[in-house]
């Protein structure tokens, strides 16, 4: 790399360290937006937006402490640590993002996770999957509403209790 | 020298009854030995003339307490040596061991400034870590 | 009589500490030392982190021992959860901890050599530094912070594709070091003889750990009295000396480097196959203590937890921390020329010492001032 090219116009190029420097990470397609990185992120550079439809995963390069906690944790190696860095970094190279689409609950618009995430756990899970009346809707993948609805946890689990509990009979 | 010799010796020099062991994988048991506020100079005057070197104080905040904890360590028998203490948080008042030790110096005043436990008998209980314009509570209690 | 103070910041300090000397006509009566300039407020933060994301935020504590903190720490959070670490991860820890020692005496003896104007020293140790640099860039995947400690265990692996690669560099320093250290005796032994001694009753006194108290005849070492990973199984000698001077405590460092040579073919030689990282359910309330020895000396972590995944208490003392007020002793009687090669001798590491700033932007370090830390310590709180 030439000495003394200092800006991108007279062709500098970010400093590429051997194939195992820890550098910047980088979304891959693989990613399903489940937001692991953002929990175990140390510095909290990786934050997680949930806005209508769509959740937006920003890693701010410049908090970055280039850990490697966020591929460690991915489950699907969907973040990964490229050799390549930068110290000074302005404008669009400094955010990295991810965009995926968002599942809300159908009875209190609670944002619940990603449908990249919902396949991925019923692709883990197997044929447990069906246990659960959310994850039949993408275990079946059917574009039909079905006799079950989407929800989140808490309002799952309050349907459950209240139409379907014991005390349902009564 | 045998852990059991160890407490036996130390309950014999220590102005206290309730010693504690505490097991460590890979390695000897560690001694916590509770004392009263007023005696800690004696205590830790006793464990000095054993051999023991004192690798630092920690202070954690408790309910209405703070605990201090002399940690001590004998280096020819391998064994930590921790002395336990606790003060009131409202008058947090104990007496300095820098007399006997000279290298406490430090460690007492970080311990006032960021804390606010006085120690009588310092030398010179300046201040250490924050500015001199720092005003209002020691940064590290809850509060 | 006369008033000098060295610092805050100087030229040739590699960190803030202001050393104030009364001195009269030209040796130093009296010395007094102030610290607090780096005050990062890193036990403040431990208390609002998560176990792993503490393990990353005390490696930035320093910059040349940035291995031995997660280090205490980590052991310091297995002592709590009784957790038994793997054989591998013990073998591991030691190499890591060992090439960080010889880089961390590599870099001292350049800026002895800097100070004193011996430029070829500075210029061949910190030569002799890449090497070493370049295993970590390989092994670790950066050259300063090593991210190779966790609770249970090491991180990565180190694949036996690269053992070769650490046992050819090691025949490199073994062939130079020895060299250099002759270079050192006979170029600036006559200047570095008698000046800043410290006697063993202050070193006892001042409970000085580390290469400063070897070098008074105390033969005390982290490694072998509270021995931790590896290094019960593997044989190795505590380098002393008499004198107390500046001269011995570089004869001590140059000795340790060949010390941990040593250490490092013993280890791998000897690297055992299995898991490198233990599994754990959760850490339960208590306490826990970890020591680790430094290059600079002995380290302790105290941890309190309360069950939760965050720590409630989290105490570090740094070596520096001990080894600083006995300068007070070592200063006084000297000349004044000799004042910044004695302060230098302690191999200070003011970072590792004051420990509170604020460090969220990469490398970037501020003094901050109180309403700062105020405003800090009130968002902490909520």
């Amino acid at each position: 790399m030439p000495l003394f090219k200092l800006r991108k116009e007279e062709g500098w190029e970010p400093p590429l360290g051997g194939e195992t420097y820890r550098g910047r990470p980088q979304f891959q397609d693989a990613c399903i937006g489940c937001g692991a990185c953002a929990e175990v992120c140390p510095p909290k550079a990786i934050q997680v937006k949930d806005q209508g439809d769509e959740r937006v995963i920003e890693l701010d390069f410049g908090k970055c402490i280039r850990c490697g906690q966020c591929a460690s944790a991915c489950p699907v190696e969907g973040i990964k640590v490229t050799p390549t860095d930068g110290v000074f970094v302005r404008g669009e190279e400094r955010k990295i993002v991810v965009k995926r689409k968002l599942v809300r609950c159908e009875n209190c618009g609670q944002p619940i996770t990603t449908i990249d995430h919902f396949r991925w756990m019923v692709e883990r899970l197997g044929t447990l999957s069906f246990s659960n009346p959310t994850l039949i809707r993408f275990a079946t993948a059917t574009d039909s509403a079905g006799p079950f609805r989407i929800l989140c946890p808490r309002c799952r689990r309050l349907e459950y209790l209240s139409d379907h509990g014991w005390r349902a009979k009564y | 020298m045998e852990i059991e010799q160890l407490i036996e010796k130390l309950r014999q020099k220590l102005p206290t009854e309730e010693i504690e062991t505490k097991p460590h994988i890979g390695g000897k048991e560690r001694i916590f030995v509770l004392i009263n506020a007023p005696k800690i100079a004696d205590a830790a005057r006793a464990i000095k003339e054993m051999g023991g070197r004192l690798c630092t104080i920690s202070c954690v905040e408790r309910f209405s307490l703070f605990e201090l904890i002399y940690h001590f360590s004998l280096d020819r028998e391998g064994v930590m040596v921790n002395l336990k203490t606790t003060v009131k948080k409202t008058d947090p008042e104990v007496d300095s061991v820098t007399p006997i030790i000279r290298g406490a110096a430090f460690i007492e005043r970080e311990i006032h400034d960021l804390f606010g436990v006085k120690f009588k008998g310092h030398p010179s209980l300046k201040r250490l870590i924050l500015s001199e314009q720092w005003k209002g509570n020691p940064p590290l209690r809850r509060e | 009589m006369p008033e000098i103070t060295i610092g805050p910041v100087h030229p040739l300090l590699d960190e803030p500490v202001a050393v104030k000397l009364e001195v009269e006509g030209k040796t130093i009566k009296a010395a007094e030392i102030q610290i607090g300039f780096i005050h990062r407020g890193i036990e403040k933060l431990s208390e609002r982190m998560t176990f792993e994301q503490v393990t990353f935020l005390v490696e930035r504590i320093c910059g040349i021992c940035s291995n031995v903190h997660p280090l205490c720490f980590v052991q310091a959070v297995e002592d709590i959860g009784g957790i038994e670490v793997p054989e591998r991860a013990k073998y591991i820890r030691t190499i890591i901890a060992e090439l960080e020692r010889i880089h961390s005496h590599l870099l001292w003896l350049g800026i002895a050599g800097h100070i004193l104007g011996a430029h070829e020293i500075f210029l061949k140790s910190w030569r002799y530094r890449e090497p070493v640099l370049d295993i970590f860039e390989l092994v670790c995947g950066n050259r300063q912070n090593y991210a190779m400690m966790a609770v249970g265990g090491v991180r990565k692996d180190i694949p036996s594709a690269y053992v070769p690669k650490i046992i050819e560099t090691l025949k490199f320093l073994k062939e130079k070091v020895p060299k250099l250290a002759e270079e050192v005796r006979s170029s600036l032994g006559k200047r570095l003889r008698d000046i800043g001694v410290l006697t063993k009753e202050n070193a006892i006194s001042y409970c000085t750990t580390g290469p400063t108290a070897r070098a008074t005849g105390l033969p005390i070492d982290t490694r072998k009295n509270h021995p931790y990973a590896a290094y019960p199984e593997l044989e190795f000698e505590i380098v002393n000396r008499d004198e107390g001077d500046v001269l011995a405590q570089t004869e001590v460092r140059m000795g340790e480097i060949i010390q941990s040579i040593h250490i490092l073919e013993q280890a791998l030689r000897n690297l055992p196959p299995g898991e490198i990282r233990a599994e754990f359910k959760n850490i339960p309330p208590g306490e826990g203590i970890g020591l680790a020895e430094a290059p600079r000396g002995e380290d302790i972590h105290y941890v309190r937890t309360n069950g939760t995944n965050m720590p409630e208490r989290h105490k570090i003392r740094a070596p520096t921390y001990v080894n600083l007020p006995a300068l007070e002793a070592m200063l006084p009687g000297n000349k004044l020329e000799d004042a910044f090669i004695i302060v230098a001798s302690i191999d200070p590491c003011f970072s590792c010492t004051d420990r509170v700033t604020i460090v969220n932007e990469r490398g970037e370090e501020r003094v901050v001032s109180e309403e700062e830390l105020l405003r800090m310590s009130r968002n902490a709180a909520l």
